[in-house]
């Protein structure tokens, strides 16, 4: 739909970048389901073909003005996960092909192979998410959906953990600003850096989840339902435990999430 | 004791935000910084506790240069009481949450103890000291932000907004807080767009318009000049514009004016 530019937009954890290109102009519906596509071709072709959609995926992306972007966080996610798969399945899990190779060291032809197949599958999916989230703003999926005549509260809840990101991180910033600032120090030591994170985390915490009963106030108030599109929920049955599991587990994802932010 | 020289900042990829900026403030001053939203204060303030790098010139913060000196270090020489309270308060107790400071410098048993009565009593919540911060009311919950910085004793003051979500009660409290702290040499610098506040507790005014200093000047001095004023798009205070409506000698608070035209009619 829009493209996006201004001095706040590249600050943020979000991958986007502002551009001009075609998946830029796209709607974003387009690119979402092109992203899926393109998942779906990764998880059934074999190793060749998920090879062949890897290096087609980063030649999109350069044609796209993201390509350095992509590249980057392909490569930094990748390559741990390649060396360690290709090392246990190349050479440490037991198989029947196992040939010498010098010393004592033997490989296994089928399990370079099965090495190979997962990495490429995973690198495969993960260069169209990269594509996908790099040249699509979370808020014109927001605007995309509500124009589809999507309720407003369902898309607002497809969006909303994609909308979170941004504000998240600049919050994780802002606490680290106002922490360092009060003296807490975030640059020596494992150990001191582990001993700062409760006051890291525990704001970090109790704003999302004052910011999350908020959304979801708004979602029960008449404003979001007056709307002209509506959905009907029929509420599932729900309990004080499941309650506080949501509880413990929104805890979880947020700690999950904010300690490589506030460690940047 | 803070000494600004000749800085220039930009944001990465940004415009310029703050250009050519210079000044220095005294032990006891109280420095306000005023200007319409944009001008750069929040930003000035950042630069001033390291939190920002100038892209050129220096800034001195009780004689250690900024950019040689890790913000957690240049903390305990220039306290920041930051908008947002929600996001700096971490512990379960508003005891504690004002002994996270002290800690940091070292200060245990019964000095630090001490410490933090003291500070309780300054910001009046001598009896809120085992509650948790986030039951209190926002007034509150900012007076224990102030308190937390208050308690390091840092010779440099920065306060961004904090008449904003008080009430009278705990504005009385700020107030005599600020004028405590410049009286015992702290220098204080605070951002506010409460010029009735500024008038009455400000020795000094910087104004910022877009990122240039319009004016640095003393509270009425700079109060009494119409166009720099509205060059900083602040509203003047009730007791200079009546002074001038009377013809009386500039004055800055209500009671001053009284004082004036009671001086005026007694001697007529
Ligand atoms: N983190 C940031 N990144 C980029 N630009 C910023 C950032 N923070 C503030 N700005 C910009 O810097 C200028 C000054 O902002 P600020 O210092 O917050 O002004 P004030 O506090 O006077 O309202 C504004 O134009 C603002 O958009
Ligand atoms: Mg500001």
């Amino acid at each position: 739909m829009s493209s996006r530019s201004g001095p706040q937009s590249g600050q943020t954890a979000l991958l986007f970048l502002p551009g001009d290109s075609l998946l830029h102009r796209a709607n974003p519906l387009t690119s979402l389901i092109f992203m899926l596509w393109m998942i779906s071709a990764a998880a059934v072709l074999p190793t060749i073909g998920t090879t062949i959609l890897i290096v087609a995926g980063v030649a999109l992306s350069f044609a796209m003005g993201v390509g350095p972007r992509v590249t980057k966080r392909l490569v930094i996610t990748m390559l741990p996960l390649l060396v360690a798969l290709l090392v246990v399945h190349g050479f440490l899990v037991s198989r029947p092909d196992f040939i010498p190779l010098v010393g004592p060291l033997t490989y296994s032809p089928t399990g370079l192979e099965y090495a190979a197949q997962v990495v490429t599958r995973i690198g495969a999916m993960l260069t169209a998410s990269l594509i996908f989230v790099t040249t699509t703003h979370p808020g014109d999926i927001l605007k995309s959906l509500d124009q589809r005549g999507v309720s407003p509260g369902v898309s607002y809840l497809i969006a909303s953990p994609l909308l979170l990101i941004e504000p998240f991180s600049e919050r994780a910033k802002a606490i680290r600003d106002a922490q360092r600032a009060r003296g807490l120090d975030l640059t020596s030591t494992f150990k001191a850096r582990f001993k700062a994170l409760p006051a890291l985390l525990i704001p970090l915490i109790t704003l999302a989840l004052s910011d999350l009963d908020h959304r979801a106030s708004i979602l029960n108030s008449r404003a979001f339902r007056a709307q002209k599109h509506r959905t009907v929920i029929d509420a599932p049955p729900d309990d004080r435990f499941q309650v506080w599991l949501r509880r413990v587990l929104i805890v979880l994802a947020i700690a999950q999430l904010g300690i490589p932010l506030l460690w940047r | 004791m803070l000494d600004v020289a000749s800085v220039d900042f930009a944001y990465p990829g940004g415009n310029p935000v703050l250009s050519d900026i210079a000044f220095s403030v005294r032990r006891g001053e109280v420095l306000a910084i005023v200007g319409r939203n944009g001008a750069g204060k929040s930003t000035l303030l950042r630069l001033l506790n390291g939190l920002r790098q100038p892209a050129s010139g220096t800034v001195t913060v009780d004689g250690l240069n900024t950019a040689d000196t890790p913000v957690h270090v240049l903390a305990h020489h220039i306290g920041t009481v930051f908008q947002a309270p929600e996001q700096q308060i971490f512990n379960a107790k508003v005891h504690d949450e004002i002994a996270f400071g002290p800690r940091q410098q070292g200060l245990t048993g019964a000095a630090l103890e001490a410490r933090i009565a003291e500070v309780l009593g300054r910001i009046g919540l001598a009896d809120a000291a085992q509650l948790h911060p986030l039951d209190l009311d926002a007034a509150a919950r900012r007076l224990v932000a102030l308190g937390s910085v208050l308690a390091m004793k840092p010779p440099v003051l920065l306060l961004d907004e904090p008449q904003r979500g008080l009430d009278a009660n705990a504005m009385a409290r700020l107030e005599a807080i600020v004028a405590e702290e410049a009286e015992a040499g702290t220098c204080v610098i605070l951002v506010c767009h409460d010029m009735d506040f500024v008038a009455r507790r400000a020795s000094r005014v910087l104004a910022l318009a877009q990122g240039r200093i319009a004016a640095d000047l003393p509270t009425l001095d700079f109060f009494t000049s119409d166009e720099l004023t509205r060059k900083a798009g602040v509203e003047v205070p009730d007791p200079v514009e009546l002074a001038r409506f009377l013809g009386l000698p500039p004055v800055l608070t209500p009671s001053a004016l009284a004082a004036k035209w009671l001086a005026d009619h007694r001697s007529a």
